[in-house]
């Protein structure tokens, strides 16, 4: 299992709540554009996340373009466990302390 | 905030995207440009819904669009790849060779011009093959330079096979112009000299017409002079300098590069009068030129038998007599026979480590030939940024004065050239000692083998693996010629595994 650093378990933690696309890790987290989206393609390549598209008739009914929802496998649970050990942080966030990051 | 707010914050955060994308590989370009462009509209109308679109969101919003080109270098450059090539990249033996190459390449644009023009090309004279040049030797014997003008008149005369002669007379001296006073070498030349040689001013005239070949105070200055005094304007013909305190008027202008067959000379006055000129001041060249077919080593024993009868200086003086082509081989003679030298001294000075290239050099013959390519490449490539260093760093220093004749100028370049071609070698053979003998990487796994209880059994010291697992350098502490010595050992391909396999 790839060892996390405090940024990708982070954003990690962040999907597993329910921020579950860019923008809203992004805004949750407190970390810039410039770190979260390479931290999301690493995390996909893992296998800790996956990401899917949602359906375009369904993005189409409400006027607006399809977004990318990520979401957190098995592997990436196992991961964010053994992460949360070793952050105290992330309990906070997991238990849905508001992070002050910045 | 507006609906054109809206149009033009959103146009621009895509057009950022847009940029942005085009660094990404072109089959992963349209899903990224999709998730970038619909994650922009969402948190764009999020802003206007919550009505958060202010200038500040609206310069956090562009801020993070910015973060688009991080997202993207990320996609094209994969950061296990990137981290992968800082850290190999550097042992492989092409990255070395490459960046030899690279210094070769900066030596040979940084130096000044004309330093790599004198290695390689023949100097601006017309068909240079044809020309004879007597000199001094400047460390023993010395001969009024009248007497090599005169004597070069008379030969004319008495042998057929000469066309044409023009002399010069050197020495330092001082110039005071425009832009202030400097130590330059100055040459007196027969009027014909510089049409002899086929050389043109590229500006003004030089001493060849009737008046000029006469004048007193008229001077040729180089293309040096023209920019240091005059900063190469075209009015400075007729502008007056000093000259060893006389005042001297411009004439003409000399190309850029052009030099006599001593070297440095920057102002050229015509050969006057006759001064008592002082012993070992002023120093006589004569330029011969040969018709066509003549081979000028031919004429080596005419001309200086002529000259010795002629009488004009003591008995034992040594003239010499030579051709460009006698130059150009004495200068790669001399160059090769130091660089041979400068090898010999390395390896009795480091013997223990020369011998070892030898010694646990790969036995197979593919890998031998791998093995001393590169050794060879890598010795060549640093010799010649030796050698260019040299030649550029000569000629800043015949620059620098007029204490350089070319006799010393050439001992100092042939000494500068010998302390360029020891580090080199040094350094090469160092290199190659660590470096693997299969992929020759530089092996970068040192493990010390260096257990007090176990030096007893000889085997102490240290042990350099090659990080791809092909084989270890075992280096002995103590060498002793029955017990232990330096040796490569190949490892079995268990090794590969362990190093993560890379052939």
């Amino acid at each position: 299992m790839p060892s996390l650093s405090f940024t990708a378990a982070l954003i990690l933690q962040a999907i597993r709540t329910g921020y579950r696309y860019g923008f809203d890790i992004m805004e949750t987290a407190g970390l810039p554009s410039g770190t979260v989206y390479p931290a999301l393609r690493r995390l996909e390549q893992q296998g800790l996340i996956q990401s899917s598209w949602e359906e375009e008739a369904r993005a189409a009914a409400e006027q607006r373009p399809p977004r990318k929802y990520y979401r957190v496998t098995n592997d990436g649970k196992e991961a964010l466990k053994v992460a949360g050990e070793r952050y105290g942080l992330l309990q906070r966030l997991a238990k849905g302390t508001k992070l002050e990051v910045r | 905030m507006g609906a054109y707010s809206l149009r033009t914050v959103l146009f621009w955060c895509q057009q950022v995207v847009r940029v942005a994308s085009w660094i990404v590989p072109q089959n992963q370009r349209g899903e990224w440009r999709k998730e970038w462009n619909s994650e922009v509209w969402h948190w764009i109308h999020f802003l206007v819904e919550s009505d958060r679109l202010t200038v500040s969101s609206e310069m956090e919003l562009m801020r993070h669009c910015w973060g688009s080109f991080a997202d993207a270098l990320w996609h094209r450059f994969n950061r296990q790849t990137v981290l992968e090539f800082v850290q190999e990249k550097p042992q492989s033996p092409s990255f070395l060779l490459l960046c030899c190459g690279l210094t070769l390449l900066i030596v040979l644009v940084a130096a000044p011009r004309g330093s790599l023009k004198s290695l390689l090309e023949s100097p601006s004279y017309t068909n240079p093959e044809e020309l004879l040049i007597v000199s001094l030797d400047q460390n023993k014997d010395w001969a009024a330079p009248e007497f090599l003008r005169d004597a070069g008149i008379a030969l004319i005369k008495a042998q057929n096979s000469i066309a044409a002669q023009g002399a010069y007379a050197y020495r330092p001296n001082e110039l005071r112009g425009p832009a202030g006073s400097e130590h330059i070498k100055s040459a007196r030349v027969t009027p014909g000299l510089f049409s002899m040689l086929g050389v043109r001013p590229v500006l003004g005239t030089s001493f060849d017409s009737g008046v000029n070949a006469e004048c007193s105070d008229c001077v040729v200055i180089s293309d040096g002079i023209w920019a240091d005094q005059f900063h190469r304007s075209p009015r400075a013909i007729g502008e007056t300098l000093l000259l060893h305190g006389e005042r001297v008027r411009v004439i003409g202008v000399m190309p850029a590069g052009f030099q006599l067959t001593e070297t440095g000379i920057s102002i050229f006055s015509v050969f006057r009068g006759t001064n008592t000129p002082l012993p070992r001041y002023e120093w006589g060249v004569l330029m011969l030129r040969l018709h066509p077919p003549e081979q000028p080593e031919k004429l080596y024993n005419p001309v200086t038998t002529f000259l010795a009868m002629a009488g004009g200086f003591d008995s034992g003086v040594r003239l010499n007599v030579e051709s460009f082509r006698d130059r150009t081989r004495f200068a790669i003679e001399t160059y090769g026979m130091v660089a041979f030298l400068a090898l010999l001294v390395v390896l009795a000075a480091d013997r223990r480590n020369c011998s070892l290239i030898f010694r646990t050099a790969p036995r197979d013959l593919m890998s031998a030939t791998k093995w001393y390519g590169f050794f060879t490449a890598k010795l060549l490539l640093l010799l010649a940024v030796a050698c260019m260093t040299t030649l550029a760093l000569a000629r800043e220093l015949m620059r620098a004065g007029p204490k350089f004749t070319e006799g010393s100028a050439g001992i100092v370049t042939v000494w500068l050239w010998f302390v360029g071609c020891v580090p080199a070698v040094l350094w090469t053979t160092h290199d190659q000692l660590a470096r693997c003998r299969r992929c020759l990487r530089r092996m970068t796994i040192q493990l010390d083998l260096a257990a007090t209880g176990r030096s007893f059994l000889e085997n102490a010291g240290t042990e350099l693996v090659c990080s791809s697992g092909h084989g270890a350098l075992h280096v002995p502490l103590l060498e002793s010629g029955t017990l232990d010595h330096e040796r490569w050992a190949e490892l079995d391909s268990s090794w590969m595994a362990v190093s993560g396999i890379r052939s």
